[in-house]
C-alpha cells in the first residue's frame, strides 16, 4: 500500500504562494505549535472580521512564516571538526617582504615577458634562504599562484611552512597540483614508481616533466617507460619524449634510438634521435656518420688545406640516419653544401683534430680559409661546437674576429650552449671595444649575447656591465642597439642582485633626447630596484632576527 | 608623526587599482624631493610632466590629502605615493617646519571644521517659518507615500493571485519600473527593497524562499506605515527610515540623536555600488560597551568617502546614533586624531547566542535586514559538498557566504584553531568581513551579490 505523504500546512502556505490563489485556493491552516496557532488566527482575524482578500491573508501568513523562520533558525551541529595546522617553525616574512610580494603579484604581464614569473621567483628564493614563510592567510594565495608555475612548486612548499601540507590535505585541487612536490619527500622507490604512474596516465606537459624526473633518478626505467610506450604516441609526443634522453645519455640507451626512434616514419623523430645517438661516444651511429664524412673531408698537410667533395645524393642510410634532404640552414649554402654541413656537423671537432693531427685553432683557420668551402665548414664547426661542448674548438670560435655568432642561427645556437663562465669572459674582452665613440665602435651585439642565455649571470659579470652602462650614460655614446628595450629588461631580471645598488648611479634624465633608450633604462632600473628591494628586505630581516637572537644570548 | 598605516591600510584609499598601482610605482624616494614631517602632516614635491613639482600634503590623523596635480582621482596617485614612502621608510621625512603651501592647507581644514550649523544663524520668526515649512513638507510626503504604498499593496495582491512562480519569465523592468514608481512616491527605501527583487530571482537557483521573505519584508513594512500613528516613537522612526526617510544629520547632532562615548573598532568595511553611487558600509564596535554602530559612507564615481575609516584600528570618539528601537546607524560626531591598533573586542560566545540575540533583534524590528556578528572562539571549516561553515566550541555551526578563496584564506589564517569573526548575518548566512586572532586583524574579501 503507497504511503502518502502528508505536507506540511507552511510548505502548502509557499506552494500557494507560487502557483497563485487563481490556481490554488487559499485553505485554512491548522497546525500546531505558537506558529501554527498564529497563523491561523491571522486568517480568522484578517480573513473573516476585516472581510480581507485571500491574497492579502496570504502575504501576512507569509509575513508571519518568513519572521518566525529567521527567528527560529537552529545552528546545525557537527560531529567532527578539523584536524589542527602544526606549530610553525620559521618566522613570517617581514611586512616589508610581504608587500614586496603584493606589489609583484599585481605587475601587468606584457605579452610572454618573463618579469612577474622571474619576480615571483626571486621572492620565494630570498624567502626560503632567509628560512622565513608568508603569514598563515597568504598561504592559499601562494598555493594558487602555483598551479601555473610547476617549477616553483619546491619553493612555494618551502616559503607556506607547515600550512602547505596541511592545506593541500584538505583541498583536492591543490593536492593533486602539488602531488609532484609532495611526492618528493616520500621514499626514492615510491617516488620513482608515483613518476612512473604520473607518465601513464597523466597530460602531456606533466608526462614530460615526470619523465625529465625519472630519468634523473633512474636513467633505465625512464627508458623503458618511454619505449614501452613510445610506438603509440603522436609525433610531437615523441620528439618530446625523446629530448628527455639528453639527461645521463649512454650507450645503453643505444638499441632503443637506432632500432626503434631511428626507424620512425616521421623525419621529425628520426633527427631528433639521430641529434641524440651523434652524442653516444662509439655509437653505431657515431661511427657511420664519421665513417661517411671521412668520404667528404680530408686534410693535405703540404698546402695546409681541406680537400671537400660533396655528396652526390642523399641515400636510403643517410635519410635513415636524420640527414635531411631539402633543408635550408644558409641562404649562401647549395644543396649539396647543405648535405655536408648537416653531415660534418654531427662529428665532433676532436675527431678532426686527432684525425689531422690539428690544434682546434688550426682547423678553424684552416676552415675558414678554404675559399670555395669556407662558410659550410665553419657552419659545421661552430654547430659541432654547439652540439658537442667542446671548449676547445668553442674558444677557438669565439677567439676568431672573422665569426659573428649573431649572423647566423648556428650561431645563436652556440652562444645559448656556452657555458656560462666563457660567454661572460667573451663579454667582457668585447666591453673595451663596445665603449668607442659610436663612429668607431664594432658590431653592437653584446645586447645580442645578453637575451640569449636563460641563467643568472655572475656577481662580478654583473658589476662590470653596469659599470659599462652608467659610463656610457654618462658620456651619451649611443652604443645601444634597436633591442635595447627588451635586452635590457631580460638583463635586469637575470643580473646578480647584490649590483642593484649600481642601479642608482645610471643617470636617467627628461633631457636624455632617445626616448626609446631613455624608456629602456626606466624599465631596467624600476625592475632592479624591484628586485634589490626584495633582496633588502629579507637581508634586512634576518639581520634583525639575528641582532635580537643574539640579544636573548 | 605618531600614525604609521601600513602599505595595505594605504591602499584602502586609493579610488581604483590603477591609482593604487600607480601610487605603488611612485613610492620610491627618487621621484621626491623636499619631504618633510611634523606631528600633524608629511608633504613633498613630486617631478610630474609639468614644469613644476606637484606639491603634495597629506594629514594622516584623518586621513586627508592635496596635491596641486590637475588629477580627477582622490586621493591622486601622489598622495598615495606619500604615504606609501612613508609607511616604506619615515627616515626619509624631515621634521621640519612646514613650508607655507602645507601650513595654509592645514590652517584652512581647521576653520572648516570649526564652521558653525547654518540653522542656528537664522532668526527666531526665519527659524518658526522654516520648522513650518518643514513640517508641511513632511506631510505632503506622507501623503504622497501613502498613496505609493496603496499602489503597492495592489501589485503584491496581484502577485499573490498570480502566484511569484510566474515572476522568472518577467524581465527585469518588471521590478524596476515599480520601484521608480515608488521613488516618484518619495520612497526609496521601498523601492531599493523592490530592486532587490529582481536580484534575488536572477541570481539565485532556489529564488522562492528569497523572495517570499522579501516581499514579507515588504509587506510588514507597509502594514506599518498604514498603522504609523499606533506605533512607538521609535518604531516610528524605524518605519519611516525603512521607508526612506532621512533623519537630520544636523538634528541628530544637535542633540536629538542619542550619544556614545568609547574606543571604536572599525571591525568591517565593505562597499558596493547602488544605482551609480558608491556605498560604503563601515561597522564600529565599541571596546567597553560593546555596542555596534554602522557608518555609512557614500561617493560619486572616484570621489573619496566622506569618511576614512580604517579597519582593523581604534578610534576614540563620539558616536550619535540614529532613532529607532534598535540603534544601529550612526554617525561621527567627533573622533581622535590618532587611531590606535589594538584589535580585541568582546563579542558572542556561541552560536546559540548569537541566534538568540537575532531572535530578540526580529521582535524589536521585523524588517531588520541584517545585524552584525562578532563571533568569538569559532572554527572556519569546509564540508566535503564545499560549504563553508563557522563553528564554536560547542560544535553548533553557522553557515557562511563567502568566496572561495576567501573562505580557504580564512580556513589557513585560523590553522584549525579558534578566532573571532566578524560578519552580517541576514536570517540565514553569514557574510564574514573580518577575522582577529592573537591581536591580529584581517580583512576578509566579501562575496558580491
Amino acid at each position: 500500500m503507497a504511503t502518502q505523504v502528508k505536507k506540511s500546512p507552511f510548505y502548502e502556505l509557499t506552494e500557494t504562494a507560487i502557483l497563485g490563489t487563481d490556481r490554488k485556493p487559499l485553505n485554512r491552516i491548522i497546525a500546531a505549535g505558537d506558529l501554527g496557532q498564529t497563523i491561523s488566527d491571522l486568517s480568522l482575524k484578517e480573513g473573516l472580521e476585516q472581510s480581507q482578500s485571500p491574497e492579502r491573508v496570504l502575504l501576512d501568513q507569509l509575513t508571519t512564516l518568513s519572521i518566525a523562520r529567521k527567528a527560529g533558525s537552529h545552528a546545525r551541529v557537527f560531529e567532527n571538526t578539523i584536524a589542527v595546522c602544526p606549530d610553525e617553525k620559521k618566522q613570517k616574512v617581514s611586512e616589508r617582504s610581504l608587500a614586496l610580494l603584493v606589489q609583484i603579484l599585481a605587475l601587468e604581464t606584457r605579452g610572454s615577458e618573463l618579469r612577474p614569473s622571474k619576480m615571483i621567483a626571486d621572492w620565494l628564493v630570498f624567502c626560503a634562504e632567509a628560512n622565513q614563510r608568508v603569514p598563515d592567510e597568504f598561504v592559499p594565495r601562494l598555493l594558487g599562484l602555483g598551479k601555473n608555475l610547476g617549477d616553483l612548486h619546491p619553493l612555494i612548499e618551502q616559503c607556506c611552512g607547515e600550512h602547505f601540507a596541511w592545506l593541500i590535505a584538505l583541498n583536492q585541487e591543490w593536492n593533486t597540483t602539488y602531488k609532484k612536490s609532495t611526492q618528493e619527500q616520500s621514499a626514492e622507490a615510491d617516488r620513482r614508481q608515483a613518476l612512473v604512474n604520473i607518465f601513464e596516465t597523466e597530460l602531456q606537459k606533466e608526462r614530460y616533466s615526470a619523465l625529465c624526473e625519472l630519468r634523473t633518478l633512474a636513467p633505465q626505467e625512464a627508458l623503458t617507460a618511454l619505449s614501452s610506450a613510445f610506438e603509440k604516441e603522436s609525433f610531437e609526443s615523441k620528439i618530446l619524449f625523446l629530448k628527455a634522453l639528453n639527461t645521463a645519455l649512454s650507450l645503453s640507451d643505444e638499441p632503443f634510438l637506432e632500432e626503434v626512434a631511428l626507424t620512425d616514419r616521421r623525419k621529425e623523430v628520426r633527427t631528433q634521435a639521430a641529434a641524440l645517438l651523434c652524442l653516444i661516444a662509439d655509437s653505431r651511429y657515431q661511427q657511420r656518420m664519421i665513417a661517411r664524412a671521412e668520404q667528404y673531408l680530408s686534410y693535405n698537410s703540404s698546402n695546409k688545406q681541406f680537400a671537400v667533395s660533396l655528396p652526390d645524393k642523399i641515400d636510403d642510410s643517410m635519410s635513415r640516419d636524420g640527414i635531411i634532404e631539402n633543408l635550408s640552414l644558409d641562404s649562401r649554402l647549395g644543396q649539396k653544401a647543405t648535405w655536408l654541413c648537416q653531415i660534418l656537423s654531427l662529428v665532433p671537432s676532436s675527431h678532426w683534430q686527432k684525425s689531422f693531427k690539428l690544434s682546434a685553432v688550426e682547423i678553424l683557420e684552416t676552415a675558414t680559409s678554404s675559399s670555395e668551402w669556407s662558410l659550410a665548414l665553419t657552419l659545421a664547426l661552430i654547430n659541432s661546437a654547439a652540439k658537442f661542448g667542446e671548449v676547445e674548438i668553442q674558444k677557438a670560435i669565439l677567439e676568431c674576429s672573422e665569426i659573428h655568432l649573431t649572423d647566423s642561427q648556428s650561431g645563436l645556437l652556440l652562444l645559448k650552449a656556452l657555458p656560462h663562465t666563457l660567454l661572460e669572459n667573451l663579454i667582457l674582452q668585447k666591453l673595451p671595444s663596445w665603449s668607442q665613440k659610436s663612429e668607431q665602435a664594432p658590431r653592437l651585439d653584446l645586447w645580442y649575447y645578453l637575451e640569449q642565455v636563460d641563467f643568472n649571470w655572475s656577481e662580478n659579470f654583473t658589476r662590470e656591465i653596469m659599470k659599462f652602462i652608467i659610463k656610457e650614460c654618462r658620456e651619451k655614446v649611443p652604443v645601444f642597439g634597436h633591442t635595447f628595450y627588451s635586452n635590457a629588461s631580460i638583463f635586469a631580471l637575470r643580473m646578480h642582485i647584490s649590483a642593484g645598488e649600481l642601479i642608482e648611479q645610471i643617470a636617467i634624465n627628461s633631457e636624455m633626447t632617445d626616448v626609446y633608450r631613455r624608456n629602456a633604462l626606466e624599465r631596467m632600473s624600476e625592475t632592479v630596484k624591484l628586485r634589490y628591494e626584495i633582496f633588502q628586505s629579507f637581508k634586512s630581516s634576518n639581520e634583525t632576527s639575528t641582532i635580537s637572537k643574539g640579544n636573548k644570548q | 608623526m605618531s600614525i604609521a598605516y601600513t602599505a595595505e591600510q594605504i591602499l584602502e584609499f586609493a579610488p581604483d587599482s590603477s591609482a593604487g598601482k600607480a601610487g605603488r610605482d611612485l613610492a620610491t624616494s627618487s621621484k621626491w624631493k623636499n619631504l618633510g614631517c611634523t606631528d600633524q602632516a608629511i608633504w613633498g614635491e613630486c617631478q610630474g610632466s609639468g614644469a613644476n613639482p606637484y606639491q603634495t600634503r597629506a594629514d594622516l590623523s584623518g586621513p586627508a590629502f592635496k596635491c596641486s596635480c590637475p588629477s580627477r582621482k582622490f586621493p591622486c596617485k601622489h598622495s598615495l605615493a606619500l604615504a606609501l614612502l612613508f609607511s616604506a621608510n619615515q627616515a626619509l621625512f624631515e621634521e621640519k617646519e612646514a613650508p607655507a603651501w602645507v601650513g595654509e592647507w592645514l590652517s584652512s581644514r581647521g576653520a572648516k571644521k570649526r564652521k558653525e550649523p547654518s540653522e542656528a544663524e537664522k532668526s527666531p520668526e526665519q527659524l518658526e517659518e522654516s520648522l513650518l515649512a518643514k513640517d508641511k513638507r513632511k506631510q505632503d510626503r506622507l501623503s504622497r507615500v501613502q498613496a505609493g504604498i496603496e499602489e503597492l499593496d495592489l501589485f503584491l495582491s496581484d502577485l499573490m493571485r498570480q502566484g511569484i512562480g510566474t515572476v522568472k519569465k518577467q524581465p527585469f523592468a518588471f521590478w524596476k519600473s515599480r520601484a521608480a514608481r515608488l521613488v516618484d512616491a518619495q520612497a526609496p527605501g521601498l523601492a531599493r527593497l523592490v530592486s532587490e527583487c529582481a536580484e534575488i530571482i536572477a541570481r539565485s537557483s532556489e529564488w522562492e524562499d528569497a523572495l517570499i521573505d522579501k516581499l514579507a519584508t515588504i509587506n510588514l513594512i507597509c502594514r506599518a506605515f498604514l498603522k504609523l500613528d499606533e506605533l512607538s516613537p521609535e518604531l516610528k522612526a524605524d518605519v519611516l527610515t525603512a521607508i526612506g526617510f532621512n533623519q537630520s544629520q544636523e538634528e541628530l547632532l544637535s542633540g536629538a540623536g542619542q550619544c556614545l562615548e568609547d574606543h571604536w573598532l572599525v571591525v568591517g568595511q565593505y562597499s558596493y555600488t547602488q544605482d551609480r553611487l558608491r556605498v560604503q558600509r563601515n561597522w564600529l564596535w565599541g571596546k567597553r560597551s560593546g555596542q555596534s554602530a554602522l557608518i555609512l559612507g557614500f561617493a560619486h564615481g572616484t570621489a573619496p568617502f566622506d569618511t576614512m575609516l580604517i579597519p582593523g584600528l581604534f578610534y576614540k570618539g563620539e558616536l550619535v546614533f540614529y532613532q529607532g528601537s534598535l540603534p544601529q546607524r550612526a554617525l561621527i560626531k567627533s573622533k581622535s586624531s590618532e587611531p590606535a591598533i589594538a584589535p580585541y573586542v568582546s563579542g558572542l560566545n556561541s552560536v546559540t547566542a548569537a541566534l538568540s540575540s537575532y531572535a530578540s533583534d526580529l521582535a524589536k524590528t521585523p524588517w531588520l535586514d541584517t545585524v552584525p556578528f562578532l563571533m568569538q572562539e569559532v572554527i572556519p571549516l569546509r564540508t566535503p559538498e564545499g560549504k563553508w561553515w563557522l563553528v564554536d566550541k560547542e560544535k553548533n555551526g553557522l553557515p557562511l557566504i563567502v568566496k572561495e578563496e576567501t573562505g580557504w584564506q580564512l580556513l589557513s589564517y585560523s590553522g584549525g584553531l579558534a578566532l573571532s569573526l566578524f560578519g552580517e548575518w541576514d536570517g540565514t548566512t553569514l557574510k564574514p568581513l573580518a577575522a582577529m586572532k592573537d591581536g591580529n586583524y584581517l580583512r576578509l574579501q566579501t562575496v558580491e551579490l
